[in-house]
């Protein structure tokens, strides 16, 4: 390697000795506050962000609840005089005084 | 002050105040380092912001053991090469994008970066170790810069880096011997 190239090479090497460090531009802080501010309303905006998981587990567990408790009452067996459809219906038209008989 | 633990319960507190005191003592430091890296004025003053944004959700995970500067440079390094890896990504789907024949909005421009501080006599030199910087590894870029346009100590960056004195003293090495090639391959041509 000749000289001339060598010292281009350690000069070049050494371009970044004497430099300032870069500023911000003016303003830069309003510009983040702005952006910060703003950030945040979209996030508290947002209804389905949820920002736990505990929050997550504690709505699984209560639709799992919830669930469980539907289909125990589900499987029951309707042996009640009430729960017939005809007295449902009968119930329902004296409740709203319909005076016509249902048949069937 | 800023490393006082009072002044990072306030911060933890989301004192507005604070912060804004925070942001005034570190703006230029976390700007200086990522165009130091990205080589890009308005997008290192984005990822600027997105490290503040960064440090004032994540001061609850600040646990004290280094310089809260440590930790933001930490924060500003990490970003500032995010953003280098989704750029580099988005221009290889743009060159498919290109040979496919679907052309892209936006172009990725090749300009040469010129650094605000640096001298007017260092200025095509400055830009074309800049342009070298690129083509080395990440580790010993990050060294360089840290030390070169940040001025730091080998101690200071080895805080950051989170390793020896030694192995910066070895990546600074490693980082001139490869820029001297670079250098010496681009001088030649």
């Amino acid at each position: 390697m000749n000289t001339e190239l060598n010292n281009k090479i350690e000069s070049t090497l050494n371009s970044f000795n004497e430099m300032d460090r870069a500023e911000v531009q003016p303003f830069f802080q309003t510009r983040l506050m702005a952006r910060l501010s703003k950030e945040y309303e979209i996030n508290n905006n947002n209804w389905f962000t949820v920002k736990k998981p505990v929050w997550i587990i504690a709505a699984l567990f209560v639709l799992l609840i919830a669930n469980t408790i539907m289909l125990t009452q589900e499987n029951k067996p309707a042996n009640s005089i009430n729960n017939k459809p005809e007295s449902i219906l009968q119930g329902f038209a004296n409740e709203y005084n319909l005076s016509s008989t249902i048949n069937y | 002050m800023l490393n006082d633990p009072a002044f990072i319960e306030l911060l933890k507190q989301r004192n507005e105040q604070a912060f804004t005191q925070l942001v005034e003592a570190y703006q230029h430091l976390v700007y200086n380092t990522v165009l130091g890296i990205v080589q890009h004025n308005e997008e290192a003053e984005d990822i600027s912001q997105e490290v503040f944004i960064q440090v004032y959700q994540s001061i609850y995970d600040f646990r004290g053991e280094a310089k809260l500067s440590t930790w933001i440079y930490r924060i500003a390094i990490t970003k500032a090469l995010d953003w280098e890896r989704k750029k580099k990504s988005k221009k290889r789907i743009d060159t498919l994008k290109n040979m496919i024949g679907i052309r892209t909005q936006e172009e990725i421009s090749i300009t040469d970066f010129h650094h605000p501080g640096i001298t007017l006599q260092n200025k095509e030199s400055a830009s074309v170790l800049f342009k070298a910087l690129k083509q080395i590894p990440d580790n010993q870029r990050i060294a360089f810069v840290l030390i070169k346009t940040e001025g730091l100590s080998y101690q200071e960056v080895s805080d950051i880096m989170q390793t020896s004195i030694k192995s910066i003293e070895a990546l600074m090495h490693r980082a001139k011997e490869n820029l001297r090639k670079i250098l010496q391959h681009y001088y030649s041509a």
